[in-house]
């Protein structure tokens, strides 16, 4: 399949990595001579440097023979033009970055048909609603959603004092109809057995039914209570859209924002929630607003840097959860030193977005985790090997374990004596090196 | 400033004013009481006078018209109004030079303070153009508050700028005309409906018409001394309720309403403020007439409570009861009542309901801003945010409306009045209400004031009226500079 994408920034990087992974044919355009000079170092893919939305780069890009263009680069202007032309020109399936909302309207799909977009990847409208999600859940740094909704993943990050640690997975005592159906240590992924002893700092993956997943997460998490105090640093798109949402889940809100001008607009969206104009974040000012006393404290500004350093401030003073925004990659790994909860990358999120729609079809749904591995949800095909028989007799790929079926409207999560039915829904942990095999274990 | 302008406006002005006497002078020949050339006189010679500077003013395309024309028009339109309007009074021996000038600014104001002590002894020809004045400043209010200077950038309506359907700047255009086209429709419509509302309770013809005229302009005069409490008729006091909640409400809502949109208007949040404070005045108030036994019955309290909430809210002052025989309590809800007023955009006066929430969001701001010094707090009214300008010149308003109130109550007192009636009588007429507490209100008490008092009041009414800034910049130097 050959695949066109616009931009090699983060999110056009990422996508291209993963789906010349798959084995797609990947052409890049960017232009910037930097960025394609890295990724022709970095990537299986053809790299060419020009602008993606004139006809002439999209037709040295081979756009005719394209089945797939992702128009990834900054501008929504030049991401529409080149959905525009690919359309005229054949291509099947058109994915966009958009950032203006005045482009994007989830409730008006007419101007997505008019502006030729199959698919729309909103970064900071997904990165709200990821935070929102695990601020929802306590104890949860990530959620995932499977099956409509019907099925969710937590990831816990366990500390010393977590009521899991030290335990093989086979005492740990969950509620019914949950599961730990992965573990990440020191930034591996793997499949745990029944001896797998929990220790401090690892990840672990918990998958249960819906509104039972709070439930789940009080077991194997320390800080589980609720969140009502939330303090947002950054009132800019994700800022005000976070707001929004949390004030909609009853949470009060207070944003502290930057530049006054964009202070007064967030100002005149929120209804019981406020906003602080502060340029600079002092100690005295942060104590005045008891963000020592908030539930969480979530850095959205466009800085990286600036968000990280704000959350480990925030977390020293004694704000309970922090949440960092990263666009980029580079600073990831530093989030744990520096004592940061969770971090939410608006770029893992739209590559995430974009895998999910170029796999339709072959599977429902996907989710990245750390470590390489995914939480993929496939359709039991008619055909499968693996039909009818009880799971603790069949031989499944290693490194993958299925952590939850939906059969109809329920929910089961297997034991060895389920079994799978075509027409099931499994939602599966795979490590990186295990995921072709899965995939090609569930294909019709 | 554009003389020719200003001439040619006014002249449109008197015009009309002419056109308007003929009615009450044709009524007189038709009586046969003998009054019909005091009318027909000076309509005549308005409406002559009038055409003539209109004619020789008139304008071609590009005329000009500047804000500072505006102000003067409108400063200059309703004393001159007032001056020939007064003629009538003048000439039929009715009052003194000094009393009917005091009565016809009165009238056109809409505060409907008089110096006519007793209605009924006076010709019914006079009384009926006493009713009109208040009608006829009415419908100037309405066009001037709703299609005019939400334009130009005056008074309170200000706020509603972005919602009409004129955004051009420091332009009488074609469109203004529309607007206040449909405003007299409305307007016109509001007066009918009352008519025949008070006729169907059971109102004589003469008496409906009168009290509709000055119900829709929420004036008040009444052809009788004792007001509404003349008829005594409940099915009476309902209607007449009603018309002064109606005539009290912003005139763009039923623009709005006209255009459709009714949800928006029904919504509005000066709209529910202000039926909330009537709601809650007439409440405290039964409640303090009945427990502070000015009254034995609950319902007797309510009917007397709701009547004088509605109509001193609006601005009217109909009576149904002797309110300076109530309690104290009540007596302070009146007064509060008084200067809030109705809405903007309407004939009502007082501060007007909206600046009233505004004043009182941005004070709950300011407290909440001693606690977070830090907090950005645009003020929002129905979820438009309020330009700042806007919130500083409600500021600016209290002060002065404050500072009118004290320099208005130093000038009556000077003239020896007793004070809590020098300033009640300021009082009534910056609200436009014409009546207050005490012995204010009664047409002796005015009567009797010096003839240098009956012009100050003169001009305190024509200061509230006009929502005070409009008027006063003509006295600041910076006007008069070019």
């Amino acid at each position: 399949m050959r695949t066109v994408i616009i931009g090699a920034g983060e999110v056009g990087f990422t996508t291209a990595r993963m789906l010349s992974g798959e084995g797609h044919q990947v052409v890049l355009i960017e232009q910037d001579e930097a960025l394609v000079q890295s990724a022709t170092e970095q990537l299986d893919a053809l790299v060419i440097h020009g602008n993606g939305a004139s006809p002439k780069s999209l037709s040295e890009a081979g756009i005719e023979k394209a089945d797939l263009l992702v128009a990834s680069s900054n501008s929504d202007e030049v991401n529409i033009i080149a959905c525009l032309s690919s359309k005229a020109q054949g291509v099947e399936r058109t994915v966009a970055r958009i950032h203006n909302p005045d482009y994007y309207d989830p409730e008006e799909p007419l101007a997505r048909d008019l502006l030729g977009i199959d698919f729309v990847i909103h970064t900071e409208e997904m990165a709200a609603r990821a935070i929102k999600d695990a601020l929802m859940v306590p104890g949860a740094i990530n959620i995932d959603n499977f099956a409509n909704d019907s099925i969710e993943v937590a990831e816990v990050a366990l500390d010393e004092d977590s009521p899991i640690v030290g335990q093989a997975l086979k005492d740990v005592k969950l509620p019914e109809q949950s599961l730990i159906v992965g573990v990440v240590r020191d930034g591996e992924a793997l499949v745990p057995g029944g001896g797998t002893v929990l220790r401090e700092k690892d990840h672990v993956l918990l998958i249960s039914g819906r509104r039972r997943l709070a439930e789940v997460v009080r077991a194997a998490a320390t800080d589980t209570a609720p969140v009502k105090d939330v303090v947002i640093y950054g009132g800019g798109r994700i800022g005000l859209r976070l707001a929004l949402a949390l004030e909609k889940a009853k949470m009060s809100v207070k944003v502290i924002e930057r530049s006054e001008d964009r202070a007064r607009v967030v100002a005149s969206q929120l209804k019981r929630g406020f906003v602080l104009h502060a340029d600079t974040l002092t100690e005295d000012f942060l104590r005045q607003e008891r963000v020592d006393h908030a539930d969480a404290f979530v850095a959205v500004t466009g800085d990286d840097r600036a968000n990280l350093l704000a959350a480990m401030y925030a977390g020293r003073l004694g704000a309970r959860r922090t949440i960092a925004g990263l666009s980029r990659g580079e600073f990831a790994p530093l989030s744990e030193a520096l004592g940061v909860d969770v971090t939410i990358s608006p770029r893992m999120l739209a590559a995430e977005a974009i895998l999910r729609f170029v796999r339709k079809g072959e599977i429902v749904n996907v989710a990245l985790l750390e470590g390489g591995a995914e939480m993929i949800e496939l359709r039991v095909p008619e055909k499968c090997p693996l039909n009818g028989r009880p799971l603790s007799e069949v031989s499944f790929p290693k490194g993958a374990i299925i952590g939850a079926l939906l059969r109809g409207e329920e929910v089961i999560i297997p034991t060895g004596r389920d079994s799978l039915q075509p027409g099931d829904d499994a939602v599966i942990f795979t490590v990186e090196s295990a995921v072709d095999e899965v995939e090609e274990l569930f294909a019709s | 400033m554009h003389i020719k302008v200003i001439a040619n406006a006014l002249g449109v002005v008197a015009a009309a004013l002419g056109a308007a006497m003929l009615v009450p002078g044709i009524f007189a020949a038709f009586t046969g009481e003998g009054n019909a050339p005091i009318f027909l006189v000076p309509a005549f010679a308005s409406i002559v006078g009038g055409g003539v500077l209109f004619y020789f003013t008139r304008r071609n395309e590009n005329t000009y018209v500047s804000i500072r024309d505006v102000f003067l028009i409108v400063s200059l339109g309703w004393i001159g109004v007032a001056a020939i309007g007064s003629i009538p009074f003048a000439v039929s021996g009715t009052l003194s030079p000094v009393n009917a000038f005091f009565d016809s600014m009165a009238g056109f104001t809409t505060t409907g303070a008089s110096t006519i002590l007793v209605p009924e002894d006076t010709a019914a020809s006079i009384l009926l153009w006493r009713s009109m004045s208040q009608w006829a400043g009415g419908i100037g209010i309405i066009v001037l508050f709703v299609s005019i200077a939400p334009i130009v950038g005056f008074g309170a309506t200000q706020l509603y700028s972005a919602e009409m359907p004129n955004p051009t700047q420091e332009r009488i255009t074609p469109r203004i005309q529309d607007t206040a086209k449909v405003l007299t429709y409305i307007y016109l419509s509001l007066t009918v409906g009352i008519s025949a509302a008070l006729l169907l309770a059971g109102m004589g013809l003469f008496d409906a018409v009168n009290h509709a005229f000055t119900t829709v302009a929420t004036g008040g005069y009444s052809t009788r001394s004792d007001s509404i409490a003349a008829f005594d008729s409940a099915p009476i006091e309902a209607v007449i309720i009603v018309g002064m909640i109606l005539s009290g409400t912003n005139f763009t809502l039923y623009f709005f309403a006209a255009q459709g949109r009714l949800r928006r208007a029904a919504t509005s949040p000066e709209l529910l403020a202000y039926l909330g404070i009537i709601a809650t005045g007439a409440l405290l108030m039964t409640g303090s007439l009945y427990f502070f036994d000015y009254n034995d019955s609950l319902l007797r309290s309510f009917r007397e409570a709701l009547f004088q909430s509605a109509s001193l809210s609006s601005g009217t002052a109909f009576s149904t009861a002797d309110w300076n025989a109530w309690d104290s309590f009540s007596q302070a809800i009146l007064m509060v009542l008084m200067a809030i007023g109705g809405c903007a955009g309407s004939t009502s006066g007082g501060i007007k309901v909206v600046r009233i929430v505004l004043l009182a969001k941005s004070a709950a701001q300011d407290a909440f801003r001693m606690i977070h010094p830090r907090a950005v707090t645009p003020l929002t009214m129905n979820g438009r945010v309020v330009p700042e300008r806007l919130r500083v010149a409600f500021l600016g308003f209290f002060f002065v409306y404050g500072a009118t109130l004290a320099v208005g109550t130093l000038l009556i007192a000077l003239h020896q009045v007793p004070l809590g009636s020098a300033f009640g009588a300021v009082f009534a007429c910056v609200n436009i209400t014409g009546t207050s507490l005490g012995p204010v209100g009664d047409p002796d008490f005015y009567a009797a004031l010096p003839a240098s008092a009956k012009f100050i009041l003169a001009f305190f009414m024509l200061l509230g009226r006009l929502e005070l800034f409009t008027v006063l910049v003509l006295l600041t130097p910076a006007f008069w500079r070019t």
